[in-house]
């Protein structure tokens, strides 16, 4: 019933897994991020647990509103405001704890270790400011460059990116590029300092088909050069079978399943995983793009037990009381649900 | 930039004849100067005397041409009511003008701009709520009663300002801050929500997420992109301040050129008037001028089309 893109699946998980040895680049554990809101606290990354290595690549899916991006802007410490707080949790980024650090000392890790591609990237350049001032800008902040050498590494970044003539787009304003260019620039922008972890918010839905399609190589081939680690949001199940080595699936506000990609394709355990994988067009042969059936609860009034419990076929009792936690069940699986045995 | 400015001269001619057109026929249709320059008790005849060796018995028309024929030459009449050269009793008030009108609008956006960019900044603190409540009270208060307000404090309370004529910075402080107090919260508000629009945008995220500091956030990213209404109406007040500025000239006693084109109006002295009003709009027009400069600076979306 697959195809492709079990296929694509399986050339991921075919890749060795030596990148992985040793401690994780990042380690969240247990993040909560609140939006305090007139009508409410809304609880966009409740409970959050997760871990990327070097060179490896996980990928975050979810339905829109479940807190993707709220979950990337945690670690990144770039909040809402007013009213998004970070309530609870660690961010142990090469083993330091984020939370503890001082708004001065995150400023500095900012777009210069971890670097953030964000989710609608076409109106992410400034419109007043040319392409050149905007590419320097970290250079200068975090490495000091100044003249003839930021503008020389700016230069090999807009080259790096694969952006034809480079001597003139330095120049150039936003405006003045097509939405494919633009979302190069950010991408050279993020790669400038050298990172070693690369967040991506879904950096590929405003564009079509084929240059979503080098965009993802792009981003692969810098993955692999600089040994980067990569978070990748979507709410695509291709891309993430063609660019992720894990996969974490997160519904309203927490992570409901994560595994190596193959093992979620091969055997999604959460209900929630099986209804999005039902929706893929491949996995469909009637052709028609399902979609779940009812919404996603509201953030701020969570109701007690499982947040999918009024969306999911297999409820029972239990789930509409207590909430279940992440587990493992296989080596590298976990789920959080009820209904599967050993979790929970 | 040479095409722009032909562009712009063209305007401002266009903008000065129509201008001087709508008040002369305005000045016209609102009375007889012949009358209010003889003694109530005067003959008809003498009044028609007065009246035709000014030109005023002859048709409009004639009268208008003559006016623009003459002010192309830089002749604009004399004052009928003090026999001065019209131009220069208008050009000798701008000094006082742009004294208070300079200082103001300097006070005003020294203080409006950043704490407009600071209010939307840190929305909802009680920095933003003293900004916004500081605001909603120079708004209502009207500048005379301002201007009164500041005059007990200032000069009868305190005793440490003089409370009207011209002199030295002293006599300018109370006449450019009743001024300026309605343009910096004009201001503050346009900056505020201006920049709260702006702060929203995902170039500003992309802007936190790079690492840089607050500050460079808020103005270069920021406040680059918020300015546009901000300039417009500063540009705007430079000449909107001298009508402003009547109310306070009369309660300064402060020597306009406002105040100057009341009287004339109200004396009927229409070479005086005409004179005022062709000054003010070519500011008017200079002014906007500068502001679509400043626009296409500001935006380089607008340059490519200007
Ligand atoms: N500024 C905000 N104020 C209140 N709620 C917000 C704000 N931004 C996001 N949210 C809420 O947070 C939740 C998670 O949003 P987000 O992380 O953007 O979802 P995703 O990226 O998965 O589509 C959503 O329910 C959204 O409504
Ligand atoms: S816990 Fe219960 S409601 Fe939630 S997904 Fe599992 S079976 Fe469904
Ligand atoms: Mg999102």
């Amino acid at each position: 019933m697959s195809g492709a893109l079990d296929q694509a699946a399986a050339g991921r998980s075919g890749t060795p897994a030596a990148p992985g040895a040793g401690a994780p680049l990042l380690e969240v554990k247990d993040l909560r991020m609140h939006i305090f809101v007139r009508r409410g606290e809304v609880k966009a990354v409740d409970g959050v647990n997760f871990s990327v290595r070097r060179g490896e690549s996980l990928g975050i899916v979810g339905e829109s509103g479940s807190g993707k991006s709220m979950t990337l802007l945690s670690v990144m410490q770039v909040l809402p405001q007013p009213g998004g707080r970070i309530v609870g949790g660690q961010i142990l980024f090469e083993g330091e704890d984020l939370l503890r650090k001082t708004a001065r000392q995150m400023r500095d890790i900012r777009g210069n270790r971890i670097a953030m591609i964000t989710q609608d990237t076409l109106a992410s350049l400034n419109p007043a400011l040319t392409i050149g001032v905007q590419l320097r800008e970290p250079l200068e902040v975090h490495l000091g460059m100044r003249g003839k050498a930021a503008n020389e590494r700016a230069l090999e970044l807009l080259r790096h990116v694969q952006l034809s003539d480079p001597a003139r787009q330095i120049r150039s304003y936003p405006h003045e590029m097509s939405g494919g260019m633009r979302q190069r620039v950010v991408g050279a922008i993020a790669i400038g300092c050298k990172p070693s972890l690369l967040l991506a918010d879904e950096p590929t839905t405003a564009l079509d088909v084929t240059v979503q399609a080098q965009y993802l190589r792009l981003l692969r081939e810098i993955q692999k050069e600089t040994d980067l680690g990569m978070i990748f949001v979507t709410h695509d199940f291709g891309i993430v079978a063609k660019v992720c080595d894990h996969v974490a699936v997160m519904y309203a506000g927490r992570i409901v399943e994560t595994a190596a990609t193959r093992e979620l394709f091969d055997r999604p355990l959460h209900p929630y995983s099986s209804a999005l994988m039902d929706c893929l067009p491949q996995r469909n042969l009637d052709a028609r793009l399902r979609t779940i059936p009812g919404h996603p609860p509201d953030l701020a009034q969570l109701p007690p037990g499982c947040g999918f419990a009024d969306r999911c076929s297999r409820v029972h009792e239990r789930c509409r009381t207590e909430a279940p936690s992440l587990a493992e069940v296989a080596p590298g699986h976990k789920v959080a649900c009820w209904d599967v045995e050993g979790a929970a | 930039m040479g095409r722009q400015l032909a562009a712009a001269f063209g305007r401002v001619v266009v903008t000065l004849f129509v201008a001087s057109l709508v008040v002369f026929l305005l000045l016209h249709a609102s009375g007889d100067p012949a009358r209010l320059l003889v003694p109530w008790t005067a003959t008809p005849e003498r009044v028609a005397e007065i009246r035709s060796s000014l030109g005023l018995d002859r048709p409009l028309y004639v009268q208008y041409g003559k006016f623009v024929s003459h002010a192309i030459r830089g002749d604009f009449g004399e004052s009928l009511v003090f026999r001065r050269p019209a131009m220069e009793m208008v050009l000798s008030r701008f000094p006082a003008t742009f004294e208070v009108i300079g200082v103001a609008l300097g006070l005003a956006l020294l203080f409006g701009i950043p704490l407009g960019v600071y209010s939307a900044h840190r929305r909802g603190s009680w920095f933003d709520k003293s900004a916004r409540a500081f605001a909603a009270v120079g708004q209502g208060i009207p500048s005379f009663v301002m201007g009164i307000i500041l005059i007990f404090i200032f000069a009868l309370g305190l005793r440490v300002l003089p409370t009207s004529g011209r002199g030295g910075i002293t006599h300018l402080i109370l006449p450019a801050l009743t001024l300026a107090i309605y343009v910096m919260v004009a201001l503050l508000r346009l900056t505020r929500s201006s920049m709260i629009d702006v702060l929203g945008t995902e170039y500003i995220k992309l802007a936190r997420l790079k690492g840089l500091r607050e500050s460079r956030i808020l103005w270069r990213h920021g406040f680059r992109n918020g300015a546009m209404p901000v300039v417009t109406f500063a540009g705007i007040m430079i000449v909107g301040m001298i009508g402003a500025g009547v109310v306070v000239e009369a309660v300064f006693a402060w020597p306009g050129v406002g105040g100057l084109i009341v009287s004339s109006v109200q004396a009927r002295d229409f070479p005086v008037a005409m004179a005022g009003v062709l000054v003010i709009t070519a500011l008017y027009s200079v002014s906007a001028f500068v502001i679509d400069l400043l626009y296409g600076w500001l935006d380089p979306r607008i340059r490519r089309t200007q």
